[in-house]
């Protein structure tokens, strides 16, 4: 069984996938708010850990996963509330447009950061 | 007359171990439509090959079928809007092969059988008919003219993976009736509509939108039928 991807399945595909990355997310960012319960050090010790470049560049994908997630969400809000099957594939190319912008701009500082670490000698993996 | 080449699906559960495509190259007039094509394969080239068709007017929904990967009626759609050979015919996804493109349409139609897809009103009608304003006829808005020719529910993902959805036909159906003024059957569907194999199944893919050959909008449809349930149950 095939079906031509269209703009609507592959918007919901992706969807999915970046709804599945962020859940993952929460989780390890819950496991990383927990070590407070262990008291300062051991919060300071694993926010070390998630502060390498690595992670970094991580946060790129999660920014990615947020945006996305977000601006298709609201594609979906607009299908459900406002009428806007007909117009939905000119306001998923707008809203991605958006979304383009606002990750290379936040993605890119992000990456700065992380390349300005690796310059002072900070290794790129946390271990 | 020109030569046009078609791929198209084969599958004969009784004698084959798997599904093939047959290739098919034939002369074909500039005004022919995809069903002229397979009637010429079938009449002269294949008697083997089998599909459904019956009005060719784009009416009884019949001849319903996968072309380059979308689903569509065969009888509405000309072979001078594909340019590209070969044009690849498949039977509409989603549901058992009987042969070829000819599929087994009964989940459907049994889908169709849970919304109840008829007037429910148990008052006597005032004078001779129930009458229906203009205004009030607009609410339905093109819900009416479905054919059921299944384009929308076999290009649904969420039918794909689920067999007990009721799928963007049957909650068109729905629809139709819920936001027909004449109609009280609201409760009597609610059943149907309000579960996870109903209207909240539907994850505005879209797909069924751009299927339907009549241009209807399953979509907006469920998601007018979604808003009323959730307002009158709560």
């Amino acid at each position: 069984m095939h079906y031509r991807w269209q703009t609507g399945m592959s918007a919901w595909v992706l969807h999915r996938v970046t709804g599945l990355a962020l859940v993952f997310y929460i989780m390890l960012h819950i496991w990383v708010i927990s070590s407070l319960q262990l008291g300062p050090k051991a919060f300071e010790a694993t926010m070390g850990f998630v502060s390498a470049p690595l992670f970094r560049f991580l946060e790129v994908g999660l920014l990615f996963c947020v945006i996305y997630h977000s601006l298709n969400g609201i594609r979906l809000v607009m299908i459900d509330f406002f009428g806007a099957t007909e117009k939905h594939v000119s306001i998923f190319y707008i809203l991605m447009s958006i979304g383009a912008i606002t990750w290379v701009w936040g993605g890119s500082m992000m990456i700065s950061h992380a390349l300005h670490d690796l310059g002072n000698g900070v290794s790129f993996f946390p271990f | 007359m020109s030569q046009r080449t078609f791929k198209i699906f084969r599958y004969n559960p009784e004698t084959d171990k798997k599904p093939s495509y047959k290739t098919y190259t034939i002369e074909v007039e500039p005004s022919w439509t995809i069903l002229d094509a397979l009637n010429e394969i079938k009449w002269y080239h294949d008697g083997s090959l089998t599909y459904r068709r019956s009005c060719r007017h784009g009416i009884c929904g019949s001849c319903a079928m996968q072309i380059n990967g979308l689903n569509d009626l065969s009888c509405e759609l000309q072979i001078s809007n594909y340019p590209k050979d070969p044009i690849v015919i498949d039977p509409l996804p989603g549901f058992e092969i009987y042969k070829d493109l000819a599929v087994n349409m009964e989940p459907f139609y049994a889908a169709l059988k849970r919304v109840k897809p008829w007037l429910i009103n148990d008052n006597p009608p005032p004078g001779s008919e129930r009458l229906q304003s203009p205004e009030e006829f607009k609410l339905m808005g093109d819900s009416i003219a479905c054919i059921l020719c299944a384009a929308c529910t076999s290009s649904c993902p969420s039918f794909w993976t689920d067999e007990d959805y009721l799928g963007p036909a049957a909650l068109l159906k729905a629809f139709r009736y819920t936001f027909d003024t004449r109609d009280e059957g609201f409760e009597d569907r609610l059943e149907a509509l309000d579960n996870k194999h109903g209207l909240w199944r539907c994850h505005k893919i879209t797909n069924c939108f751009t299927a339907c050959p009549k241009n209807l909008n399953p979509t907006e449809a469920i998601s007018k039928l979604q808003r009323k349930v959730v307002s009158e149950k709560w």
